[in-house]
C-alpha cells in the first residue's frame, strides 16, 4: 500500500477516535450536569447513616414541682439487614436478639428479610443494661440508637389526668396526649458518612442537629391532696362495691385550679395495660368469660379505666344541682332566705304529681330548711317562680351548656334541652332530665360560693424549660360573673347548715366549717335501682378555699344515698387536706370536750408525773395500786380519746375490772347503740353534729373511741348519727 | 501531519511534546491512583498499595527510557521469536496462572505476577508492523494466504484470551489486529466480510449468552438501577460517583464512592473517582490529555520515516486510544463492564510497564521522524 493510502486511513481512524471521545464528553456532561443532582442525592443517601436522637420528653410536675412523670434514657436496638446478609451472620444476630430482648425469633427473621433497608428497628425503649449486654457480644449488624422511656414515680397517682405514652414516646392518654406537642420537643439527628460496610468514613461529614427537649408542664394538682383524695375515694369505692367506679375533684373555687382529680378503678401508669384493681378483677371474673371473650372484656375494662370519668362522663347531677337553683332564685329576688315554704310531699305540675323524696312531706320550712332537707317541692317552687326563660339563662350563665375548655381530651358538655316545658322545668330543678359533667358542676358550684365568679377550671399552671425553670405561667381565667357576693354569702351560710344540720351531716368534720350539698340520682332507666351518690363540699364554709365533688357510681353495698356514703368520704378528704393546707381545727365552747387527743405513753413515769402529763392535754387519771412507777396504762398510748376522759394507770401487775372494751355500734340506730354502749359499762354521748332527739331512721356512722379499744369504765363514747337514706 | 511537515528533514530529536504529555499523564495518573487507593491503603497498609505502585512507576520510567533509546528497527529482527514466545506464554497462563477476579489471566514468577496479555498487545503490533512493512507479506487484497496467516495469529491470541476468560484483552487484540490490517489496505469481498463479521458476531453472542455473568452485564447496562443490589451495582456506583462530581468535583481526595462502593476504585473505575473528586473539569482534562497524546502518536505515525515506524506508531497509539474509549465508556455506562484498565491511571504493574514500553517505542520512532519539533 502506498504511504498516502495508509495516512488517509490513519487520519480516518483518528477521526473515529475523536468522535468516540466526543460521545464520552457528551455522556460525561449528561451524567454530571443533567443527572448530577439526582445521582449525588442517591449517593448521599447510601453514604450517610442517619440516626435520630430522641428529644427528651418534658417532665410533668405537680404544683409544688414534685415530678409526676419523667423520661429516662433508654436505647433502641436496630439491625442492618443488608450488612447481615453480606456477612451471613443472620443466625448469630437472631439468637442474640431473641435471648436478650425476649423478642420472638419469627419477628427477627421477618425483619432480616428486609434487605432493601440499612436499618430496621427491633426493639424500642430497651434498658441500658440490656443494651450493654447485647453490645458486649460484638455482633456485626446490630446497632443502637438513643431512646427514652417514660417513668411515673407515683405509679397510679392522677393516672386518668396524666395519662401515658406509647413505645415511640407519643402521648396516648390524658395530658401526655393533649400536651404531646409541648412535651415531645423536636428530635435531633446525626448524619454521618459511612462506607459500604457501615463504618464511618474519615471525613468531617458529620452533621449533628441537636434535639430540642420538650417543655415541662406544671400542673395545678397537689400531689398530697391528690393522694388523700385517691385514698378516700378508693375506700368509698371498696366499701360501697361500686359497679361503675367513681370520681372525685378537689378544686380551689377562687381560681379554678384543680388540686386533685381522682378516678376509680385506677391503674399504674407504668403498666397501663394491666388491671390491678381487685374489685374490677372480681367483676370481670363474675362475667365467667373464657378465652377471647375474656380478653375482649378485659381490654374493654382497661380502656374504661383510662377514661377520666370526672371530665368525660356526663350524668344527672340530682340534688347537688339545687344549689344552682337556690342561688338563681336568691339572685333574682324571687324568694327570700327567711321566706317559709310548704312541702306536702308532692307537687302538682301540669297534670303530673311530682313527689318529694320524703313522701310524707317536710311540712313548713324556711328557704334554708328547704335546702337542708333537700326538699323537691321547695326547689320546684323556686324554679316555677324563676320561669323557664330565667332558669335557662342561669343554667347557661353557670356554664352548664358548654365545655369548660379543660385540657383533657374527650371533655363532654352534657345534654340540655332548650325551651323546656313546665314539667321539665320542675324536674330539672332537682337535677334531672339533663346531664352535665362533674367538672361542669364543680365549676358552677364554685361560682355559687366564691362570690359569684365562674372560673375556667384549669390544670396547667405553667410550662418550664428542660431544667424545670418556668418559662410561661398561666393566670386563673374568669369566665363571667354569675351572681352577686351577697347571694353567694347567703348560699355559703345555707350550705354550711346543710352539713351541720341537714342531709349533708355525713360530711361534717370536727373543728372545721364545712358546707355542702348531697345528691342521689337514680340512673336511667328509672327503676333500674342503680344510683349515683354524690356530695359537693366546700371548706371552710365562711371563706371557701376548697371545693370537693365526689361521685360514687352504682353503689352495691346497701346504702345508695349521697349523704350516707359520699358525704363522709368528702368529710374524710377535708379532714386530711385542711390541716395540710394549714387550717387548724377551731372548737367552740360547747364542743370543746369533744376534741380528740392522743393518749401519751405514761408507763415508766411516777404517778405524779403521769398526772401532770395527762392533765396537760386534758385527760384525767385514775391511779391503781400502791407503787410509785406506772407499769401499765389503759388505754394504751396512741389511742384517741375525747378530752376529759380517764386514763387508768397501774403501778403493779394487777388485773382490774374497771376497764371496758368499746363495742362496735356503726350501723345501729340510736336505741341499739345506746344499749350496746351502756352494757359495756360506757356512756354514750351524741356527736356535735347531732342534737336533740335522734329519729329512728338515723344510724350511727362514726364513733369515738373506735371499737375494740380497752378504755376506763364510764368513758364517754361519742357517736355520730346520720339519716339512713338521705337525698 | 501536514505536507509542510512531511518535507522537514529528520532532526534526530525526540518529540518533547510527546514526552511532556506522557509525563503529565503519569503524574496525573499517579496522584489519582494515590487518592483512589487511600481507603485500601488505610486498610492494608501503605506498603502494599502506594509504595508498590511507586515501584511500578519507577520500573515503567526505566522501561520507557530503555525503550526510547532502543532502535525500534531491531524489533523487526526480533518479531518472529517474540511472537512465538508471546503465543506460548499466553497459553501457559491458563494452565499455570492462578485465579484472580474469577478469571485466570496472570502468571506469577516468584512473588511477582504479571499479565502477559498487556505485553502481547505490543508484540502483536510489532508483528503486524513488521509483516505489513515487508514487501512479501504486505498484500492484504489478493494474497489470501497472507490474510489467512494474519487472522490466524489474531485468533490464536484471542483464543488464548478466551481461555484466560479475559474478554477485554481479546477485544483489544482483535481490534488492534483488524485496525492494523485495515490501514494496511485489507480489502475483502463483501461476502467474506459479511461471513466473517457474522461469524464473529455469532461467536460473540455465544460467549455472551452462555456465560450468565456476561449476559447480565449487558442487561444491567440498560437498567442498572433495577439490578442495583446485584450485577448493576458497579454501574450504579459509578454513576453515583460521576454524578456527584458536578462541575468542579468534591475536591482532590474527597471521593466518598471510593470507600468500597466502587469496586476496583483504583483500577477499572479510577476515572469515576477522577470525575467525583475533580468534576467535569477533571474528567475533561483526562480526556484532553489522552486526545493530545493520541494526536501526537498519530503525528509520529504520519511522519515516520518508514512504514514499519508508521505501522508501529499507529498500533501503539491505537492501543492507548482503544483502552481509553472502552474504559471510560464502561465508567460512563455506555459499554458493558469488561475489566479494561485506563492507561497511566489504573493500578497494576503489567499495564504500567507495557504502556511505558509502548510509549518508549513511540518516542524512539519520533526521533527518526520528520515531525516538526518544538
Amino acid at each position: 500500500m502506498s504511504a498516502r493510502f495508509i495516512k488517509k486511513r490513519i487520519k480516518l481512524m483518528m477521526s473515529i477516535f475523536l468522535a468516540g471521545v466526543l460521545v464520552l464528553v457528551l455522556r460525561l456532561a449528561w451524567i454530571q450536569f443533567v443527572k448530577g443532582s439526582e445521582y449525588s442525592k442517591m449517593a448521599a443517601e447510601q453514604q450517610t447513616r442517619d440516626s435520630v436522637i430522641s428529644a427528651k420528653r418534658g417532665n410533668i410536675y405537680d404544683r409544688n414541682m414534685k415530678i409526676l412523670a419523667q423520661s429516662a434514657s433508654a436505647e433502641r436496638v436496630t439491625i442492618n439487614p443488608q450488612q447481615i446478609e453480606k456477612r451471613k451472620n443472620a443466625d448469630e444476630v437472631t439468637s442474640v436478639l431473641v435471648e436478650t430482648l425476649g423478642v420472638s425469633e419469627e419477628t427477627v427473621r421477618k425483619q432480616l428479610t428486609r434487605t432493601d433497608r440499612q436499618s430496621v428497628i427491633i426493639a424500642k425503649q430497651v434498658e441500658k443494661s440490656v443494651a450493654d449486654t447485647i453490645r458486649s457480644r460484638n455482633v456485626v449488624g446490630i446497632y443502637f440508637e438513643e431512646d427514652t422511656k417514660r417513668y411515673y414515680p407515683y405509679g397510679s397517682l392522677a393516672a386518668q389526668v396524666i395519662g401515658f405514652t406509647g413505645s415511640d414516646n407519643q402521648g396516648l392518654e390524658g395530658l401526655e396526649n393533649v400536651l404531646d406537642e409541648q412535651l415531645r420537643g423536636v428530635d435531633g439527628r446525626i448524619v454521618a458518612a459511612k462506607d459500604v460496610a457501615n463504618n464511618e468514613m474519615p471525613y468531617k461529614y458529620e452533621n449533628y442537629i441537636e434535639a430540642q427537649d420538650g417543655k415541662g408542664v406544671v400542673l395545678t394538682i397537689d400531689e398530697t391532696i391528690q393522694r388523700y383524695t385517691e385514698k378516700h375515694l378508693q375506700q368509698a369505692y371498696e366499701e360501697n362495691l361500686l359497679g361503675n367506679g367513681g370520681a372525685a375533684i378537689v378544686m380551689d373555687p377562687n381560681t379554678g385550679d384543680i388540686l386533685a382529680m381522682a378516678v376509680v378503678p385506677t391503674y399504674d401508669l407504668n403498666e397501663p395495660r394491666v388491671i390491678t384493681d381487685q374489685l374490677l378483677l372480681e367483676q370481670l371474673a363474675d362475667l365467667e368469660l373464657e378465652g377471647e371473650a375474656y380478653q375482649e372484656a378485659y381490654s374493654a375494662a382497661v380502656t374504661k379505666m383510662w377514661r377520666n370519668k370526672a371530665v368525660v362522663d356526663s350524668y344527672e347531677p340530682g340534688s347537688t344541682f339545687k344549689t344552682i337553683v337556690a342561688a338563681a332564685a336568691l339572685e333574682e329576688g324571687v324568694a327570700a332566705p327567711y321566706e317559709v315554704f310548704r312541702c306536702n310531699g308532692v307537687r302538682q305540675v301540669a297534670n303530673r304529681s311530682i313527689h318529694c323524696w320524703n313522701r310524707s312531706g317536710h311540712g313548713e320550712e324556711t328557704f334554708e330548711q328547704g335546702l337542708m332537707n333537700s326538699c323537691n317541692p321547695f326547689v320546684m317552687e323556686l324554679a316555677a317562680r324563676l320561669g323557664a326563660e330565667r332558669f335557662e339563662r342561669y343554667f347557661k350563665a353557670f356554664g352548664l351548656t358548654e365545655k369548660t375548655g379543660f385540657t383533657i381530651p374527650g371533655e363532654s358538655s352534657g345534654t340540655f334541652h332548650e325551651k323546656i316545658g313546665v314539667v321539665d322545668l320542675a324536674t330539672s330543678s332537682f337535677g334531672q332530665t339533663f346531664t352535665i359533667t362533674p367538672l361542669q358542676l364543680i365549676s358552677a358550684v364554685s361560682a355559687v360560693v366564691n362570690g359569684g365568679n365562674l372560673m375556667k377550671p384549669r390544670i396547667i399552671k405553667a410550662y418550664t424549660d428542660a431544667n424545670g425553670k418556668v418559662i410561661e405561667a398561666f393566670e386563673p381565667e374568669l369566665v363571667r360573673n354569675v351572681i352577686s357576693e351577697e347571694t353567694s354569702k347567703q348560699m355559703r351560710q345555707m350550705m354550711e347548715k346543710v352539713v351541720s344540720g341537714g342531709t349533708g351531716k355525713g360530711g361534717y368534720v370536727e373543728g372545721f366549717r364545712i358546707g355542702g350539698k348531697t345528691g342521689t340520682s337514680e340512673k336511667l332507666p328509672r327503676g333500674s335501682d342503680k344510683y349515683i351518690a354524690s356530695f359537693i363540699g366546700v371548706a371552710p364554709a365562711d371563706n371557701p378555699q376548697l371545693i370537693c365533688l365526689l361521685l360514687l357510681d352504682e353503689p352495691n353495698a346497701g346504702a345508695t344515698g349521697g349523704g350516707a356514703i359520699a358525704a363522709p368520704a368528702v368529710g374524710r378528704i377535708f379532714e386530711d387536706v385542711l390541716p395540710y393546707l394549714g387550717y387548724q381545727p377551731q372548737y367552740t365552747e360547747e364542743n370543746a370536750d369533744q376534741i380528740s387527743v392522743t393518749v401519751p405513753n405514761v408507763t415508766g413515769l411516777t404517778v405524779q408525773e403521769a398526772l401532770v402529763k395527762l392533765d396537760e392535754i386534758g385527760l384525767k387519771i385514775n391511779p391503781k395500786g400502791n407503787g410509785e412507777t406506772v407499769t401499765k396504762q389503759i388505754p394504751e398510748a396512741g389511742t384517741k380519746l375525747h378530752k376529759g376522759s380517764v386514763v387508768i394507770t397501774y403501778t403493779q401487775e394487777e388485773e382490774t375490772k374497771e376497764t371496758a372494751i368499746v363495742p362496735d355500734v356503726i350501723g345501729m340506730n340510736y336505741q341499739n347503740a345506746k344499749a350496746a354502749i351502756e352494757n359495756a359499762g360506757l356512756i354514750m354521748e351524741l356527736d356535735g353534729a347531732n342534737s336533740g332527739k335522734i329519729p329512728d331512721d338515723y344510724i350511727a356512722v362514726s364513733q369515738s373511741p373506735v371499737a375494740g379499744g380497752e378504755v376506763a369504765e364510764k368513758t364517754k363514747t361519742y357517736v355520730k348519727f346520720v339519716k339512713r337514706e338521705t337525698n | 501531519m501536514t505536507d509542510k511537515a512531511e518535507r522537514k528533514e529528520s532532526s534526530g530529536q525526540v518529540d518533547f511534546v510527546l514526552i511532556i504529555l506522557i509525563l503529565s499523564l503519569l503524574l496525573f495518573g499517579f496522584i489519582m491512583l494515590f487518592s483512589a487507593s487511600a481507603p485500601e491503603a488505610a486498610r492494608n497498609g501503605i506498603l502494599s498499595t502506594v509504595l508498590k505502585q511507586g515501584l511500578f512507576l519507577v520500573g515503567g520510567i526505566a522501561t520507557f527510557v530503555v525503550a526510547a533509546n532502543f532502535d525500534h528497527h531491531r524489533y523487526k529482527l526480533l518479531q518472529r521469536p517474540m511472537i512465538f514466545i508471546a503465543i506460548a506464554v499466553m497459553y501457559i497462563v491458563p494452565v499455570w496462572g492462578f485465579a484472580s477476579h474469577g478469571a485466570t489471566r496472570q502468571i506469577s514468577v516468584g512473588s511477582i505476577s504479571f499479565q502477559p496479555s498487556e505485553f502481547a498487545k505490543i508484540v502483536l503490533v510489532l508483528f503486524f508492523a513488521g509483516r505489513f512493512s515487508n514487501k512479501k507479506t504486505q498484500n492484504l487484497t489478493t494474497d489470501y494466504k497472507n490474510i489467512g496467516i494474519c487472522f490466524g495469529v489474531m485468533l490464536a491470541f484471542c483464543a488464548a484470551c478466551f481461555l484466560q476468560s479475559h474478554m477485554s484483552a481479546a477485544i483489544v487484540l482483535a481490534l488492534i489486529s483488524i485496525l492494523m490490517m485495515l490501514i494496511a489496505g485489507l480489502s475483502l469481498p463483501w461476502k467474506w466480510t459479511l461471513t466473517g463479521g457474522g461469524a464473529i458476531a455469532a461467536i460473540g453472542a455465544y460467549f455472551v449468552l452462555t456465560e450468565e455473568y456476561r449476559l447480565n452485564r449487558f442487561l444491567a447496562l440498560f437498567d442498572p438501577f433495577a439490578y442495583k443490589q446485584g450485577i448493576g451495582w458497579q454501574i450504579v456506583q459509578s454513576l453515583y460517583a460521576v454524578g456527584s462530581g458536578g462541575l468542579f468535583g468534591l475536591g482532590l481526595g474527597q471521593s466518598r464512592q471510593k470507600f468500597n462502593y466502587l469496586p476496583e476504585a483504583q483500577n477499572d473505575y479510577i476515572f469515576a473517582v477522577v470525575c467525583e473528586e475533580l468534576g467535569f473539569i477533571g474528567g475533561l482534562a483526562v480526556l484532553i490529555l489522552f486526545v493530545l497524546l493520541v494526536w501526537r502518536g498519530i503525528c509520529v505515525a504520519l511522519n515516520a520515516r518508514d512504514k514499519f515506524g508508521m505501522y508501529t506508531a499507529f498500533g501503539i497509539t491505537s492501543i492507548i486510544a482503544m483502552q481509553v474509549l472502552i474504559n471510560i465508556g464502561v465508567v460512563l455506562s455506555i459499554l458493558p463492564s469488561t475489566g479494561m484498565q485506563l492507561p497511566f491511571f489504573s493500578s497494576g504493574g503489567s499495564s504500567m510497564i507495557a504502556t511505558m514500553w509502548g510509549m518508549g517505542i513511540l518516542v524512539n520512532i519520533s526521533k527518526n521522524s520528520k515531525i516538526k519539533k518544538i
